[in-house]
């Protein structure tokens, strides 16, 4: 059999209705959780109706990946969860696809995030990486509220050279061409 | 034995693999990490923690090999498959570049076997895990405020991993490249239940047949070649093509000069003995 898997690349960048607060307003998420994720730059946020199931899942291994975001606070990134810590379920699937999962961020710190995702993927996965496919959505949050989702399915390797480029037309054409990294979140927060 | 007896003897592994027996070597290894792990040495403890993965990965290598040549060909499957995650938990701790140990060697060629299989699908659980601890200070995980222990580091000369301790099972896929390769589909006897292999091994007992040693490099070269017609004399015009397009045999490789196979070509570098050396078909 052949171990290398399929390597082809699908990129998607779409216009989006979700932001920090549409996650963070879940109601699944406990109010007094709300406060606290209102701080943050970095959304992990869960899949939902995995086989219609009610509960919200993360795929296996963003707990690691969530430390490994904290770890990293002084790139000017604040992570969190967009769920109760008693609520929180991996899910398994054992293929060679990694799924890192969904993430809502600012469009300051995406492409810190960016990079911090394919390092972390070296360094999880190892001698791995080089042949891995990966899938994650990463939705993009600017100052106005506005957001865009980025979806990517392909080589690991890839990763970067093929969302840094579309996160750099993004802020060009919202006019952020020169932006100072700001870790506070996009106004649609703001009370 | 000391440490330097150990390093040797897994330094030698090419001379000493059909008379191996490492258990005086992994209890070496043990009461040293036992002494570093109370002196809370843990250079040194993760020193042996490696030296004693780089023993398993090589016994298990070893025993892979002679499994295949026993026609024992899926607990060979399951063996090399514990190679490569052993190397793949090792790799970020120990880089064996000179090819000391012989892991390079034993990294390309499990992989080189693994392709030759013809394991095609696996069978992948899908699980909701639940509740999860870790292995080296058994704290149940909180998603914002772990025990600190990174997975896959090594602490007191153990690696750091995660137990599932509460989980729901919620379905099986097949999946052609699944993380785990254990999981193959076999054939089953309809009366007993008794597990029928119906895969076709040709390629690697062509291979270990004419390997005869573990740590004697080959290659393989895949391709396709065009089997004899006579070969298939009991396929009717009108079945199914034996190259498997989903034609029919007169519409596919019966225009043709022969049935279109898949073929390997390998490569000794300990040349076989010469009534070896020869081409095989298989169905």
């Amino acid at each position: 059999m052949s171990q290398e898997p399929n390597v082809e690349t699908e990129f998607i960048v779409e216009d989006s209705e979700e932001n920090f607060s549409s996650w963070i307003n879940r109601p699944y998420v406990p109010e007094e959780l709300r406060n606290q994720l209102v701080a943050a730059n970095v959304l992990i946020v869960p899949r939902e109706g995995f086989r219609e199931r009610p509960d919200p899942v993360f795929p296996v291994g963003t707990e690691e990946l969530l430390q490994y975001f904290r770890g990293n606070s002084d790139k000017g990134i604040s992570a969190d969860i967009c769920i109760a810590d008693e609520d929180y379920r991996e899910l398994a699937l054992h293929e060679a696809l990694i799924i890192i999962g969904g993430f809502v961020v600012t469009s300051l710190v995406a492409p810190i995030v960016t990079d911090l995702i394919s390092t972390y993927i070296k360094k999880r996965w190892g001698s791995k990486e080089e042949k891995a496919k990966i899938k994650l959505e990463l939705t993009v949050v600017e100052k106005d509220g506005r957001a865009s989702k980025l979806l990517y399915e392909g080589p690991s390797k890839d990763f970067s050279k093929t969302v840094k480029p579309a996160l750099k037309t993004l802020s060009e054409r919202n006019g952020q061409g020169n932006a100072t990294p700001n870790p506070k979140p996009g106004k649609e927060l703001e009370p | 034995m000391t440490l330097e007896d150990v390093k040797t003897y897994l330094r030698k592994a090419p001379d000493n693999f059909n008379s191996r027996d490492s258990r005086s070597a992994k209890q070496l290894l043990l009461s040293i990490k036992d002494r570093a792990v109370k002196d809370n040495d843990q250079a040194l403890a993760k020193t042996i923690w490696c030296l004693d993965e780089i023993l398993d990965i090589q016994d298990r290598f070893i025993t892979g090999f002679f499994q295949m040549k026993a026609d024992e060909f899926y607990e060979g499957w399951c063996t090399l498959e514990k190679v490569e995650l052993g190397i793949h938990f090792l790799n970020p701790h120990f880089q064996d570049t000179a090819n000391e140990f012989h892991l390079s060697f034993i990294s390309k060629h499990t992989s080189q076997y693994q392709s030759i299989f013809p394991y095609k699908v696996f069978m992948s659980p899908e699980i909701l895990e639940i509740e999860k601890t870790c292995s080296i200070c058994n704290k149940v995980i909180s998603v914002r405020n772990p025990c600190g222990h990174r997975v896959g580091e090594i602490y007191d000369g153990k690696m750091c991993s995660r137990f599932v301790s509460k989980a729901e099972f919620l379905g099986m896929a097949m999946v052609e490249d699944p993380v785990q390769k254990y999981s193959v589909p076999f054939l089953s006897d309809s009366k007993g239940g008794v597990k029928k292999d119906h895969y076709n091994y040709a390629f690697i007992r062509y291979l270990v047949q004419r390997l005869s040693s573990p740590f004697h490099a080959w290659d393989v070269d895949k391709t396709k070649r065009r089997h004899p017609h006579t070969r298939y004399s009991h396929v009717g015009r009108n079945d199914p093509c034996p190259c498997e397009s989903g034609k029919k045999y007169k519409q596919c490789c019966l225009l043709e000069d022969g049935v279109l196979r898949p073929h390997c070509e390998f490569t000794f570098q300990v040349t076989p003995p010469e009534h070896l050396m020869t081409t095989e078909y298989s169905d």
